[in-house]
């Protein structure tokens, strides 16, 4: 599944969760960001069960996004066990993400 | 007795209590003796007892059915998004604005942004997100920033560190009494001066108030014998003819539990809301009878009124008596949460009665009653120690008569204008 | 009502104001802010609404009542829009059709484009008035007061002056030089295309982050600033998708939001990707707000506005700098000279009819994108090979004109592919913003015929016929285009690539 995440829920959705999380920085002003979207929704389908897809709005949660020294966006952070264990900043193809996750199966 | 000039000093969220207690134990001897020439009592707030809504009815004279403030936050109409409202939602006139051949200096006073014509000067208190709108005349932000003035304490800090928090604290202070004596000299018929870190400190480190070995104990009375120089400092530059008024726009105790009544709401069938935590009160669904604005504002979801709206007109008082059944069913550990529940026409007259809640949740002692959507449960605790009180805000006033069982709606009674 | 921007916010509303409680960082730069306000959350005001205090910017056009609904999506109740440039082709004929659904329209012109056209010893076949007259007509006919001022673009001064009278919300930039052999005729020619185009909108935007940032702009490109792959790659609307990968050295990388490679084809079509540039910079620097329309070559004369008078007709011009195509074709087939193909005729172009380009930049105008936003729109509503809608025209002056109607191939003054694949991503106005054409080539070129067959018009192409035939070279030289060849319409075979739209 892909959720929105913000301030308020993003400890109990991210770091809470019992199943890893890909956690997707981005903005609405930032093209890259629109285009890995649409990507992102579909890898929410294909990891479900297996990976939890949040997606964080920098501009909306600085204050999320300072904490985890975003500097870019697109961002991708993945967290296991409420601890980020990977991270990549640009636009990545389908396959680059999938090899992202796939480590953390 | 001849009344010169008026001289009000606001401690926002300062029960009767702790100043009686740090009057009598002489932390605060220039209150004391104060206390010795006036009259000291515990006065009501307004219902609820936030600050924006209690200082409205302070200046307007007027409860929210009349001035048509009811809360720190508010629905705009026809939608779910959440509004902050401001000066602009006051719709009683303040003393000021009806009396504008008295002149004033206003200082710090909430729930004035941003900062509209006065005889004299206005500087907002919170919330005030620019500083360039909260400040009356215009001119005078050039000598504010001088004293690195600022609106509010960064309550963040208190997040990370009560240290970084407690100086802050202090240093604002500092400011707010570099600023006082800036203006002491204008030319005023009404000094209206007021500190609102006292509020700040309250909510995060109450425990540390009531708990004489906690580390921050000494502080905390240190912070109040701050206050107690500068009304000392005041004081002695009043003339025996000038009234004095001390006041406080609501009361603080300790937190035992926060209440998340939008949660309770849900489990009883009444709310029935997504969880998309970005949208907050835009997740309530149709089929949702009621829900809950902070703190304890039960608003119902009328057709017509709310773009889900479920409820009509004639199940109207159907749904309140659910409600308050309802809500009288809520204990925790054996005991009522709620000591009273009050229907809006109970409390509320006016005009604007449109937008008053329809039911009002009174607490009893130690529940913090909360609104917000999507929080898993009921009764929880978080870094915040102290919530507002509704009986124990107080007033002070030398030269001038107090009515019984005094509000803050009395106030502009006991100015005279 | 399901209008497409519906659930459009206060993100996307030129009403609200952000400044003071959300600051803003660029791609790639770090961010420092602690928020001011309450509770963490991003709170606004709203110019239009003040009482609302400060509130989440989360009001929906279809909960907010300054947005009301009307055929093309909500609009903003009297929202104000300026069109630079709103005397010429397109300029007048948006400012009639805005202003009769309500929209409170202001514009400017110094009149480069009749002049210009003036230069070539042509004019505009459909006779249009003077604009005095035409603002006259306008309240007179559709009862639309214009807010005229005569200025050139890159008087920044005036401009500005103009712009914190009116306060728009949002800015149609139509004021440029749109003439490709326009661009190629000598140095002074170039030089002063480039300067109007590139300069002036340079200057627009640091005038728009000073008095109206808030204001979107709705910039005109072209199809034209993408080029012809030979490769056949599709041509994306502005940037990449994130599945478009690029691979080399045995490693992958993704192109996903990139700006996809522009190829222009005169100066003109390099003044176009210089503006492309610039207005991308503004929007990650200020947070300006833009679409970057590309529209395919617009051909037409017909929209309910023009038609209602003969004082609000827009202009039409077929000479051979000025004239887009289509409408070249059918002024020759009336004019009796066989429509002028160039080269091999396998050129394929996106193409929009006026009336739907029209339409869209309705419903781009009512549907703002977000703060620091620039996207990118290919205007486009089919993909046409040259020869093919030689081949139309030929067909419809024909069957219903009785006009007989032959072709002729023309060595190219030109420098471009002749022949070549050409597919075209077109989605974004279908799928976001609600657009189905409703004006197929057929149509639009009997209403073209329908017009140039009447008497005067007739006679106006007749007067300046000597326009016609192309002269100006990508090579510098004024030298006619020999004729390759005259040949009856029908007698070609279908040969070589096909265009593709995808929408």
């Amino acid at each position: 599944m892909s959720m929105e995440v913000n301030e308020k829920s993003f400890n109990r959705e991210v770091i809470d969760s019992d199943i890893p999380v890909f956690v997707f920085f981005w903005a609405s002003w930032c093209t890259a960001c629109k285009r890995t979207q649409e990507v992102v929704k579909e890898l929410a389908e294909e990891y479900n069960g297996k990976f939890k897809i949040c997606s964080v709005n920098v501009d909306r949660n600085f204050i999320i996004s300072e904490k985890y020294n975003i500097k870019g966006v697109p961002s991708f952070v993945i967290f296991v066990n409420g601890k980020e264990v990977k991270r990549g900043v640009g636009a990545k193809s389908r396959r680059q993400l999938k090899e992202m996750m796939d480590e953390f199966v | 007795m001849k009344r010169k000039r008026t001289v009000i000093i606001g401690i926002d969220g300062v029960p009767f209590s702790l100043m009686k207690n740090l009057s009598d134990d002489g932390t605060m001897d220039n209150f004391a003796s104060l206390v010795d020439q006036g009259s000291f009592v515990p006065m009501r707030s307004s219902i609820p007892e936030i600050s924006n809504v209690s200082w409205s009815s302070v200046i307007t004279g007027k409860n929210p059915g009349e001035h048509g403030v009811y809360g720190f936050t508010e629905l705009i109409p026809g939608t779910y998004s959440i509004m902050f409202p401001d000066f602009r939602a006051l719709k009683s006139g303040t003393f000021w604005q009806e009396n504008p051949e008295k002149k004033y200096v206003v200082i710090n006073l909430p729930s004035t942004y941003p900062a509209g014509e006065i005889n004299g000067v206005l500087i907002s208190g919170f919330v005030s997100p620019d500083l360039n709108r909260a400040v009356y005349p215009e001119s005078l932000l050039v000598e504010l920033q001088k004293l690195n003035y600022r609106i509010d304490v960064d309550s963040e800090k208190a997040h990370r560190s009560y240290k970084l928090f407690l100086d802050e604290l202090f240093e604002v202070l500092e400011i707010r009494r570099k600023t006082y004596r800036y203006l002491w000299d204008y030319k005023w018929d009404l000094f209206f001066f007021v500190i609102t870190g006292s509020d700040r400190l309250e909510h995060f480190l109450w425990n540390a108030y009531e708990d004489e070995s906690s580390e921050y104990h000494e502080k905390f009375i240190d912070y109040f014998r701050k206050i107690d120089e500068i009304i000392g400092e005041i004081v002695k530059k009043t003339s025996e003819d000038d009234q004095i008024i001390l006041l406080s726009d609501h009361g603080m105790e300790g937190i035992r539990y926060n209440v998340n009544l939008n949660t309770y709401l849900s489990e009883t069938g009444f709310l029935n809301a997504d969880n998309n935590p970005e949208k907050r009160y835009r997740n309530i669904k149709k089929g949702t009878k009621a829900f809950v604005l902070d703190p304890g504002r039960v608003y119902l979801n009328r057709t017509g009124k709310y773009p889900n709206g479920t409820v009509t007109e004639e199940r109207e008082e159907d749904v309140i008596d659910d409600l308050i059944s309802c809500f009288k069913d809520l204990k925790k550990d054996g005991e009522n949460v709620f000591r009273k529940i009050y229907r809006k026409k109970e409390i509320y007259h006016g005009k604007f009665l449109n937008n008053a809640p329809d039911l009002v949740l009174m607490p009893n002692k130690g529940y913090n009653l909360r609104g917000g959507i999507g929080k898993k449960d009921i009764f929880t605790r978080d870094i915040f120690e102290g919530k507002h009180t509704y009986e124990d805000a107080f007033l002070y006033v030398r030269n001038g008569d107090i009515p019984e069982n005094v509000s803050v709606e009395d106030i502009r009674k006991i100015i005279g204008y | 009502m399901d209008l497409h921007n519906k659930n459009k916010t206060c993100w996307n509303c030129p009403a609200a104001i952000f400044k003071g409680n959300v600051d803003f960082r660029g791609c790639g730069q770090s961010r420092r802010i602690v928020p001011k306000g309450n509770e963490k959350h991003i709170v606004i005001e709203c110019a239009r609404r003040p009482e609302l205090g400060h509130f989440e910017p989360s009001i929906t056009f279809e909960e907010c009542p300054e947005w009301i609904p009307m055929k093309y999506g909500y609009m903003l109740r009297d929202m104000r829009v300026m069109i630079l440039g709103i005397d010429g082709y397109l300029g007048w004929t948006l400012a009639l059709k805005l202003g009769k659904l309500g929209f409170k329209v202001s514009g400017i012109d110094n009149y480069t484009r009749r002049n210009c056209v003036m230069e070539k010893g042509s004019h505009t076949v459909v006779p249009i008035k003077r604009m005095t007259e035409r603002l006259r007509a306008a309240k007179e006919v559709l009862g639309i007061e214009i807010n005229f001022r005569r200025m050139d673009i890159r008087d920044r001064e005036k401009l500005r002056e103009f712009m914190e009278e009116v306060k728009p919300e949002a800015i149609v930039h139509y004021a440029e030089i749109p003439a490709a052999p326009y661009s190629m005729v000598d140095a002074e020619h170039a030089i002063y295309v480039q300067n109007n185009n590139v300069l002036g909108t340079l200057g627009l935007l640091w005038v728009m982050k000073d008095v109206v940032p808030s204001s979107s702009l709705l910039k005109l490109g072209t199809m034209g600033e993408y080029g012809s792959p030979l490769t056949g790659r599709p041509l994306f609307e502005g940037m990449f998708p994130a599945d478009a990968v690029l691979q080399w050295d045995n490693r992958e990388w993704s192109m996903g939001g990139e700006l996809t490679p522009r190829d222009p084809q005169s100066f003109y079509h390099v003044s176009k990707v210089q503006d492309t540039y610039n207005i991308y910079e503004s929007c990650k620097y200020w947070w300006l707000r833009s679409y970057d329309i590309m529209q395919g070559v617009i051909y037409g004369v017909h929209t309910d506005e023009v038609a209602a008078d003969e004082r609000l007709r827009t202009r039409f011009d077929y000479d051979e700098w000025f004239g887009t195509v289509i409408n070249r074709f059918v002024t020759q087939a009336v004019a009796g000279i066989p429509l002028t193909v160039y080269g091999e005729g396998e050129q394929i172009r996106g193409m929009i009819a006026l009336e739907d380009a029209m339409e869209c930049m309705v419903r781009l105008i009512v549907s703002p994108p977000e703060p620091g936003q620039y996207d990118v729109v290919n205007q486009v509503s089919g993909v046409h090979k040259i020869k093919d809608i030689a081949e139309t025209v030929a067909k419809v002056g024909k069957e219903k004109f009785g006009i007989d109607v032959k072709i002729q191939r023309l060595e190219n003054p030109r420098v471009e592919a002749e022949r070549h694949p050409l597919e075209v991503v077109s989605k974004k106005l279908p799928n976001e913003f609600g657009f189905r054409p409703k004006v197929p080539l057929e149509k639009e070129v009997e209403r073209m015929f329908d017009l140039l067959t009447k008497e005067e018009i007739k006679k106006r192409i007749m007067e300046k016929i000597h326009v016609i035939m192309p002269v100006t070279r990508w090579t510098g030289e004024k030298k006619k285009s020999e004729v390759l060849e005259i040949y009856t319409p029908g007698t070609k075979k279908d040969e070589g690539y096909k265009g593709r739209l995808d929408t």
